[in-house]
């Protein structure tokens, strides 16, 4: 099974959709560490020993208002829309229908999205739903920091 | 793992199916008080694994070493698959064949460190899990973690260098 295939059988509604694969597998990052710039870590906001990172002085708990709280560190403010905006980066959290986050995705300049998925490669696309579904849910949140902002975590 | 004993091949085929057996039915304490007949005795059947084989440090009959380490690849593969999107680390050590790796104890920890050695990835919680230890605290990187738990599987003397 190529890799477009197995992530499209994960991820249907790739499928069809205007996306291309960006990077090799790396399971040294993932979204949400990419979504804030960050390429080196895993960040998980449960602690289960070594090998993740989560923003010091963030509640570790899987819930939607602890990882605004860790972007929010990183400068990120929460916003209303997905909408490409002049001066500023864009990221969007999905959650599952309990809340429980799933994904993070991150707005590229031109206004296509960028998305780490786990382990695997990262990809763009153009539409931002088409990531969502039964594994990562559905946006649930957009926040936003100045394009100037030096990253602080 | 290295056969010691002289058999033909028939009789390998037979100590095969009797090992197999011990695998499925006997607990691990009748592995090595196995009554064996007078054929299985010529042959080395039935006989404790240690005794045929005085360098090793298992007292298991081998196939059920070799099935179990299979099955850990096999578990180890199906995990990867099945959690290679998925971004919450927690869910992916909640994985069901994850689980059962951990389940294996103490044999599975030089697999997941020879598997670690290969490639990075998150065995961490299973290592600590199984061992109750954690060589890698501290470290935030998923490079950083592999690193320490790899040389704590070399000073355990559970890899090569």
């Amino acid at each position: 099974m190529t890799d477009r295939k197995a992530i499209e059988a994960q991820l249907p509604r790739l499928e069809g959709s205007d996306y291309q694969i960006t990077s090799c597998k790396d399971p040294n990052y993932n979204c949400f560490a990419w979504a804030a710039g960050d390429h080196t870590r895993v960040w998980s906001p449960v602690m289960l020993g070594s090998g993740v990172y989560w923003p010091p002085g963030i509640p570790a708990l899987p819930s939607l208002s602890g990882v605004i709280q860790a972007y929010t560190i990183t400068g990120f403010e929460v916003c209303d829309s997905p909408d490409l905006e002049g001066g500023y980066e864009r990221i969007a959290i999905f959650a599952d229908p309990t809340g429980e986050p799933r994904h993070a995705a991150r707005q590229l300049p031109d206004g296509r999205w960028a998305s780490k998925l786990g382990d695997h490669v990262d990809i763009e696309h153009v539409q931002l739903e088409v990531v969502g579904g039964a594994w990562y849910g559905e946006p649930v949140a957009y926040m936003k920091r100045a394009t100037t902002t030096t990253d602080t975590y | 793992m290295t056969w010691t004993t002289e058999v033909t091949p028939r009789h390998r085929k037979e100590l095969w199916k009797r090992n197999q057996c011990l695998v499925e039915v006997r607990k691990p304490s009748e592995w090595r008080h196995r009554q064996a007949g007078r054929r299985d005795q010529a042959h080395g059947v039935g006989q404790p694994w240690d005794e045929l084989n005085p360098e090793s440090s298992f007292s298991r009959p081998p196939l059920a070493i070799h099935r179990q380490e299979l099955e850990f690849e096999q578990l180890a593969d199906r995990w990867e698959a099945e959690t290679a999107l998925e971004s919450v680390v927690t869910r992916k050590a909640m994985h069901a064949a994850y689980q059962r790796i951990i389940g294996m104890g103490n044999a599975a920890v030089p697999w997941i460190l020879a598997r670690l050695q290969r490639a990075p990835g998150q065995w961490f919680w299973a290592l600590t899990a199984i061992t109750g230890e954690d060589p890698a605290s501290g470290q935030e990187t998923v490079q950083g973690a592999s690193a320490a738990w790899i040389q704590w599987g070399r000073t355990q003397g559970l890899l090569g260098d």
